[in-house]
């Protein structure tokens, strides 16, 4: 692989690591003013509310990224690792409700 | 068949359930903050280094140390997982490491291995799955340690069925640039479903398996097997997490000094992985496999010491 057809593969790896480390971060600051709030306040709708809100980011990473990386493959017309995103998410999809409605059932 | 989603009165007992679980912990000290993100930060170093999920370790010591109901455990787990898993993502994807092609399509396989292994969870004896598990983990450590890659992972003949999984980049540790391709990926999917399917029916991290099946069949550097791997665990562990936390499992108390920890942990632990050799990587993750394997058959033979994995 020479240089050239390197150039869209980096591209599309330093947009998912600026997403990824940008939620990170992002999800470590609410997480962290969260837990800053717990010594100021005993009131614990904020300081839950924060955690939580930064906790549900950092969850939901993951499937952002594959959603980023999927549309990234389609548009560039590579329809194949387009679709195998595609596919990973919809098993991840249906993984969850399977789970969510067998664990709510019991 | 899949069941339907609950009826709409979920919703009124998912809210009464969130509160009633998370008044348990509503007073935490400032020591129990600081002991919840020390063990994160360390959990997360040793697993960003290895490549393996920080869960392996979080559980054991947040249940027989921390006295943690299992399930706030687990979750705290799966979400440290998932920030080790994207706060490594960064460095590791600038550093050419992560291979992300790849990381997509033995997605595919590693997802539908442990949503197999959901659906038939509980159809197979726990204590010969317990087995196999320790079996497969010590085998994987021996090719972990006797079998070590070329320095130069160039490909020798073997079958290359996408050239744009193909890829070099800078390794610091080992002073050289590296150039692989991917070989064999037929195999190393197969491999990587049947990881995924064992490691759901035990209930134990996918990481363990996945480096030496990526090693074993792809024939990868080792560092670009961990930082893949790594990449990869997060979307696995979306799906327990976002159970977890919809359940009320995440205790916003536990959870946050843990991630907190996980986060700064990863950052030092993906350093120690640029700046490591190969062959100590190899070593470290050999020995835990070790230790991991010897903690499954324990539990196979009915002695777990109270430690859960």
């Amino acid at each position: 692989m020479n240089a050239e057809d390197q150039k869209p593969a980096i591209a599309l790896e330093r947009r998912l690591a600026n997403l990824l480390s940008f939620g990170t971060w992002a999800a470590a600051g609410l997480i962290a003013a969260g837990l800053m709030l717990s010594g100021l306040t005993a009131d614990r709708l904020p300081r839950d509310f924060l955690s939580l809100l930064g906790i549900g980011l950092l969850i939901s990473l993951p499937v952002v990224r594959i959603v980023v990386t999927g549309l990234v493959f389609l548009f560039r017309h590579e329809l194949k690792y387009a679709l195998i995103a595609g596919s990973v998410l919809l098993i991840v999809t249906v993984l969850l409700i399977h789970v969510l409605a067998r664990g709510f059932s019991n | 068949m899949l069941p339907l989603l609950p009826a709409p009165s979920w919703w009124s007992n998912y809210f009464s359930r969130q509160l009633t679980q998370r008044q348990n912990n509503d007073v935490m000290s400032h020591d129990s903050i600081y002991c919840l993100f020390a063990i994160g930060l360390c959990a997360a170093g040793i697993g960003s280094i290895l490549g393996m999920t920080s869960g392996v370790f979080i559980v054991p010591v947040l249940t027989v140390f921390a006295h943690l109901d299992i399930h706030t455990a687990m979750g705290a787990s799966l979400v440290s997982v998932i920030a080790c898993s994207c706060g490594g993502a960064g460095p590791l994807l600038n550093a050419g490491l992560t291979n992300v092609r790849l990381a997509i399509a033995l997605e595919m396989a590693t997802t539908l291995g442990g949503a197999c292994g959901v659906v038939l969870a509980g159809l197979l004896s726990s204590r010969s799955l317990f087995l196999v598990f320790a079996f497969v983990l010590l085998i994987s450590a021996f090719h972990m340690f006797a079998c070590p890659r070329p320095r130069h992972d160039e490909s020798k003949g073997g079958r290359v069925r996408d050239d744009k999984l193909s890829v070099n980049y800078l390794d610091i540790g080992e002073h050289a640039e590296i150039a692989y391709r991917v070989e064999h990926l037929t195999l190393g999917l197969s491999l990587m479903y049947g990881a995924a399917l064992l490691s759901s029916l035990v209930g134990i991290g996918s990481g363990v398996l996945k480096i030496p099946a990526m090693d074993a069949s792809l024939r990868l550097p080792i560092k670009v097997s961990t930082a893949t791997s790594s990449f990869m665990i997060g979307v696995t562990a979306t799906a327990g997490a976002a159970v977890y936390f919809v359940r009320g499992n995440i205790q916003p108390m536990v959870v946050a000094p843990v991630a907190l920890g996980s986060v700064l942990g990863t950052v030092l632990g993906v350093r120690g992985l640029l700046h490591m050799a190969d062959y100590w990587l190899r070593l470290a993750f050999a020995g835990v496999l070790v230790i991991l394997a010897v903690q499954v058959l324990l539990i196979s033979l009915g002695v777990s010491a109270g430690v859960p994995l």
